[in-house]
């Protein structure tokens, strides 16, 4: 029980790394219908940007929310630039130009820090605490509540704000959203900047963990998409769900089924991956979209 | 007082001459209906008046602006909300919801200090759901208002898509079949709904519509549309008198053998 416990909270905090990921890949899916295969990257890319402003002498928190902002800006350029001539493409065309994202960041990480392995401090203290046997590290806890955090200001911002009932209203519906006076370009924009911004906060959390390299986040993603894809693509909730569990699954198999063990993870998530689409293609939480032809 | 000036209006889809050279006029607080068979080009003249697709010649003009001259999200700030065949509601929100999105431009005219001060933030909330429970009243949506718009029979989408046109206080309304999908009691509620909207709150009306009831009984004046072109217009008893309508609709008269 005590195992099993510990086992939770480790996988809750791994958990709220993929959710925040899996977060951004459907913040950006639900309004453009682009699966942004860079996310990864241009988090990756983030927390190097967060590391320069550290190493400068720079105070951790002050960093990361010059980060965040920066995120937002990029992951808003990168709309406005990039993605908006191919708007109306093929989806293969911007699978295309976001897997050109991907390896532009990689490199030009790897161009601009070298691709050996940082450290990254982290803000969270390095001790523990033991609840009735159960040990759980302050470093867990700290991500999942930074996590959360975002995350459930981010559910505010989207249920009580204009702008948010705005962003929403233009990935549902665009076309009568644009006739009530939206700018829906601007969403698009917006969404993307808010997902860079998630994103980045996920490569922040994560760096002091898995260290920092312009390879960090490849493997993250695939759990990221493996969440996205149980909860639902069109869910952020279930999204946010989906990373979770996802984060909790690969805790508990890697520890009980010992053949799997730390090696064979990444095989979970692609399980994960296949059989949702198998058995439950919309996911948990996702609907069937329905389309008049 | 604005007045809408259609002219000379001709779109060309592919092949398909759409609409060729339509014109007509709607005077303030006039209820038009805009009719023709299936094809004719009622809702391609609807889709140019709120910039959804663009005309290859011809001018629209509200009042002083050109409309072909606005962006899409500028036309309902010149006083034009339309509605839509399938309702088009967003629709995993609540009826109110789908209001305050209607309501979007309300309190935007304020400038930077109200974009960037908290209680200026909060007095324009509290006007737009003011506006969106005086819309709610109007159109007798309370009982539903908290409701997930999807989960409502499709008349009362098409109300609650009413409802979403009229919260941005529009003083042109553009209709795009809203008889369709409706029982019997419906259309004459939305008969009723139509008249008083002009009566009432003043909106003038275009209404684009196959239900030839209802358009004759709600319409001051009625445009006839085929093929892309306007064959008739007038009065509801002058339109159906018309030799060319009837044409168009029961096909032309062969000569007896």
């Amino acid at each position: 029980m005590r195992e099993f416990a510990q086992l939770l909270i480790a996988g809750l905090s791994t958990g709220a790394i993929y959710a925040s990921l899996a977060l951004a890949l459907v913040l950006i899916y639900q309004s453009t219908e682009v699966v942004n295969f860079a996310q990864g990257e241009m988090a990756m890319f983030s927390t190097f940007i967060a590391w320069e402003l550290i190493d400068k002498g720079m105070p951790f928190w002050a960093a990361f929310a010059l980060t965040l902002a920066l995120a937002f800006f990029g992951g808003v350029t990168i709309e406005r630039v990039l993605i908006r001539p191919v708007e109306k493409a093929s989806v293969l065309t911007i699978v295309i130009v976001t897997v050109g994202l991907l390896l532009i960041f990689n490199n030009l990480a790897g161009g601009i820090w070298g691709f050996q392995l940082k450290t990254f401090p982290s803000p969270f203290p390095s001790g523990t605490w033991q609840v009735s046997g159960v040990v759980i590290s302050q470093q867990s806890v700290g991500v999942f509540g930074v996590a959360l955090l975002l995350m459930a200001l981010l559910a505010v911002f989207f249920r009580f704000t204009a702008l948010g009932l705005a962003m929403r209203a233009t990935a549902m519906n665009r076309e009568p959203a644009e006739l009530m006076g939206i700018h829906t370009t601007w969403m698009l924009a917006l969404g993307w900047g808010l997902a860079a911004v998630v994103g980045a906060t996920a490569g922040v959390l994560v760096a002091p963990i898995v260290f920092l390299d312009p390879n960090m986040m490849q493997g993250l993603l695939l759990f990221a998409f493996a969440g996205a894809t149980l909860g639902g693509f069109e869910s952020p909730g279930g999204a946010v769900l989906g990373g979770l569990l996802v984060g909790v699954a690969q805790a508990m198999i890697g520890n009980y089924v010992s053949f799997i063990g730390t090696d064979l993870s990444l095989t979970v998530a692609m399980a994960i991956i296949v059989l949702v689409l198998v058995f439950k293609p919309t996911g948990l939480f996702g609907q069937a979209a329905a389309r008049r032809v | 007082m604005p007045k809408l000036e259609v002219r000379g209006l001709t779109k060309r889809f592919g092949g398909i001459l759409a609409l060729e050279d339509v014109s007509f006029d709607v005077e303030e607080g006039e209820i038009v209906g805009l009719i023709g068979p299936n094809g004719a080009g009622k809702t391609t003249v609807l889709n140019c008046i709120s910039r959804f697709v663009p005309p290859d010649h011809g001018a629209i003009a509200y009042g002083q602006r050109q409309i072909l001259r606005l962006a899409r999200h500028d036309v309902v700030k010149a006083g034009i909300a339309r509605t839509f065949q399938q309702a088009e509601l967003f629709k995993t929100m609540t009826v109110l919801d789908n209001l305050l999105i209607g309501l979007h431009t309300e309190g935007q005219l304020g400038g930077i200090a109200s974009r960037f001060s908290v209680p200026a933030r909060w007095r324009t909330e509290r006007r737009r759901h003011l506006r969106a429970a005086e819309v709610i009243e109007f159109l007798g949506l309370r009982d539903v208002q908290h409701q997930v718009a999807s989960s409502l029979p499709f008349g009362l989408q098409k109300r609650v898509d009413v409802a979403r046109a009229l919260a941005s206080t529009p003083r042109l309304i553009l209709l795009d079949e809203p008889a369709s999908g409706l029982s019997h009691e419906e259309v004459d509620e939305l008969r009723q709904l139509i008249v008083s909207m002009r009566n009432d709150l003043k909106v003038t009306v275009l209404l684009v519509e196959h239900h030839m009831g209802l358009v004759m009984a709600a319409s001051d004046r009625v445009v006839v549309l085929d093929f892309g072109r306007t064959i008739a217009e007038g009065t509801p008893q002058q339109v159906q008198a018309d030799r060319k309508v009837i044409e168009a609709y029961l096909g032309e008269e062969r000569p007896a053998v």
